[in-house]
């Protein structure tokens, strides 16, 4: 097997270094609010024009696979997703550790993320060809009823109430119309010069995420007392092993789920872990824990966004579509080095690839042990005084903000938004959906038009639309998923009316 | 007034008022549905308040008003985004840091805790300077210092 012949390639002193370095930088800046895993490596393709080309493609790899899991760092310990992949994480992960258990929860997000990683990458070596044929099958109406599941899952993401989550996802849905519509090109909802360029997905996240959590910090700092915020219990690996394993049910719809929607051009990793993690939630008995540290919401979120890695990359090597923004960038990356996607990379450059996805292997094995060597240190995060974790997250916040489009305008809108969700979270409004809303309302708009466009001179709107096995695979799912919310609801609305 | 019931009539206002914005042009199809929505949705929670069956009432009391303590911060966020571009990122972050910390701070100020505060802004800024701009090459706002 080629991958075998080529493994040995990966294992040099300076291949192994370069993967160590590309792994550790990229858990680090996935830590970092607002530096994504699509700008992390965007900001690294400079310093790869002088290296050779498996050289170069194993650092990419790297920093990708790095920040996707490291992205969870913040997430749980401060409450801020480091990029959109990792938000679903943030819901109960972010709980778990302000109950003193943030070494537990980073342990199940390492161990789940090195499963549902090792997952996808195997599927990425022995399944590419025929999986390529699947990535191609996906038109605007799949993607357009993709989108539409993922808002299905929108109700369910934190928020006190269904129809409260509904309502956050529907202003984000908003949000994300404003500025240029993508079709006719017409300004929509544009007041102010700052808002031209629409809201940017990365400075809305930083904002809807890290300003809430900057106020409400400082809301209790100053009375009481110096310095710990949380109260810190240790966990044993072992343990956590031994519970994650357990899991199981949650580790396979997370990477099955990773692996479905990494293979989608343009569905991106974030709808993943919500969708993996919802999922998850409707078929654990624990589902009425979830939101408030269950571990199975952190393990199906964060194995669905790492096993997305290995599938995004069969579209993008395969045929030259990548499966996500980041795997955009990289095809960069690739171009940049004579490399052309396409089967003849698989035999023209078979060194240089099976080098690369070797790589991405092993590079699973040492995101797992840097990931545990954190999370021994994140004590010493959760013990930084609440006014100088949040002076520091401002900073951040702004700069993440800034550095996506070097635009003052989106600080601006960050900040805005920001301001505007600490106030709606007081009345049980939850980030989650608005973000997700803002993800998931071009993806559909698009779709929805273009397939509108192919309908009318083809077969009709509803043949288009309704009709196939996978449009009708994926109407189901998302009538399941309407309906489980609403059961759900319901059945929580008895006991409080018996109480009225 | 009951919170929900006002978040439901706020949401109600607000799928009307951008309802009305859209227009009828096509490239507002999209944003009519979602006014439509969130207008809907807002009525629905408005409802509830009266049956107290769909949702749980939120509470009006507990955090009371916790939120007039983020006042200065959010002067802050104001003075920062002018300060950058007047008088660069770093030291406008520096600055920031440093204003937060003394805000908040819940330590008296003597000469040791000041210095302590302006010695902890400064290797912060010192840090973020050296991974942003010496090793990632970031491109941060300038201004007249640095």
């Amino acid at each position: 097997m080629e991958l075998l012949q080529y493994f040995p390639d990966v294992l040099t002193p300076w291949h192994l270094a370069i993967l160590s370095l590309g792994m550790i930088g990229g858990l680090l800046l996935g830590a970092t609010p607002g530096l994504s895993p699509t700008l992390a490596v965007a900001l690294l393709i400079p310093f790869t024009f002088n290296m050779e080309a498996a050289a170069a493609l194993i650092l990419l790899g790297a920093v990708y696979t790095g920040t996707v899991a490291g992205g969870a760092i913040s997430a749980i310990l401060l409450g801020i997703p480091g990029a959109p992949a990792n938000i679903a994480t943030t819901l109960d992960g972010h709980a778990l550790a302000k109950r003193g258990r943030a070494a537990e929860a980073l342990h199940y997000c390492f161990l789940s993320s090195f499963v549902g990683g090792l997952i996808g990458i195997l599927v990425l070596i022995f399944f590419t060809p025929p999986l390529a044929e699947v990535a191609l099958r996906f038109g605007p109406s799949h993607l357009f009823w993709v989108a539409i599941l993922g808002v299905t899952v929108i109700g369910s993401l934190g928020s006190k109430s269904v129809v409260k989550g509904l309502l956050a996802g529907a202003i984000g849905l908003w949000l994300a119309t404003i500025g240029y519509d993508p079709v006719l090109g017409e300004e929509r909802f544009v007041y102010s010069d700052h808002l031209t360029g629409g809201i940017n997905i990365i400075a809305a996240l930083v904002g809807l995420f890290a300003i809430p959590q900057v106020l409400g910090m400082l809301e209790g700092a100053g009375s009481t007392g110096p310095t710990a915020t949380y109260q810190l219990e240790s966990h044993g690996l072992a343990a956590s092993i031994a519970a994650t394993l357990s899991r199981w049910q949650a580790l396979a719809i997370g990477s099955v789920v990773g692996i479905f929607i990494g293979l989608i051009p343009g569905a991106g990793g974030q709808v993943a872990g919500l969708v993996a993690y919802d999922q998850a939630r409707k078929l654990s008995p624990n589902r009425d824990s979830f939101g408030k540290g269950e571990p199975e919401g952190i393990i199906a979120a964060e194995s669905a966004n790492n096993a997305m890695v290995g599938p995004s990359l069969v579209p993008l090597l395969t045929l030259g579509v990548p499966g996500s923004p980041t795997a955009a960038v990289l095809l960069g990356g690739l171009l940049i080095h004579g490399l052309f996607p396409g089967p003849n990379l698989f035999t023209l450059h078979a060194e240089v690839t099976w080098t690369f996805i070797g790589s991405l292997l092993l590079g699973q094995v040492l995101m797992l042990l840097f990931g545990l060597y954190i999370s021994r240190h994140s004590r010493l995060v959760m013990q930084v005084p609440a006014h100088y974790m949040a002076a520091a997250v401002t900073v951040l916040a702004v700069f993440g903000a800034y550095s996506v489009q070097n635009s003052l305008s989106d600080v601006i809108v960050m900040l805005t938004l920001g301001t505007g969700m600490y106030f709606a979270a007081k009345v049980g409004v939850s980030p989650a959906p608005v973000v997700l809303g803002i993800i998931l309302g071009p993806i559909a708009e698009m779709n929805y038009t273009q397939g509108k466009l192919i309908a009318e001179v083809g077969e009709g709107m509803a043949r288009y639309f309704l009709t196939g096995p996978l449009n009708i695979t994926l109407i189901g799912l998302c009538l399941a998923s309407v309906g489980y919310s609403l059961l759900a609801e319901l059945r929580s609305a008895r006991p409080r009316r018996a109480q009225a | 007034m009951n919170t929900d019931r006002l978040t439901g009539f706020g949401a109600l206002l607000l799928g009307i008022v951008l309802y009305s914005l859209a227009g009828d042009s096509e490239a507002y199809l999209f944003p009519r549905f979602i006014a439509v929505a969130i207008g809907l949705l807002g009525a629905v929670i408005a409802a509830a308040t009266f049956s107290r069956v769909l949702l749980p009432t939120a509470s009006t009391s507990g955090a009371g008003r916790a939120w007039l303590k983020s006042l200065p911060v959010l002067a802050v966020f104001i003075a920062y985004r002018w300060a950058m571009e007047t008088f660069g990122f770093y030291s406008s972050a520096f600055a920031a840091f440093l204003i937060i910390v003394w805000l908040y701070a819940p330590e008296p100020l003597s000469y040791r805790t000041a210095s302590k505060r302006i010695a902890i802004s400064a290797v912060f800024t010192v840090a973020i300077f050296a991974l942003f701009s010496l090793l990632l090459r970031v491109q941060t706002p300038r201004g007249m210092l640095l």
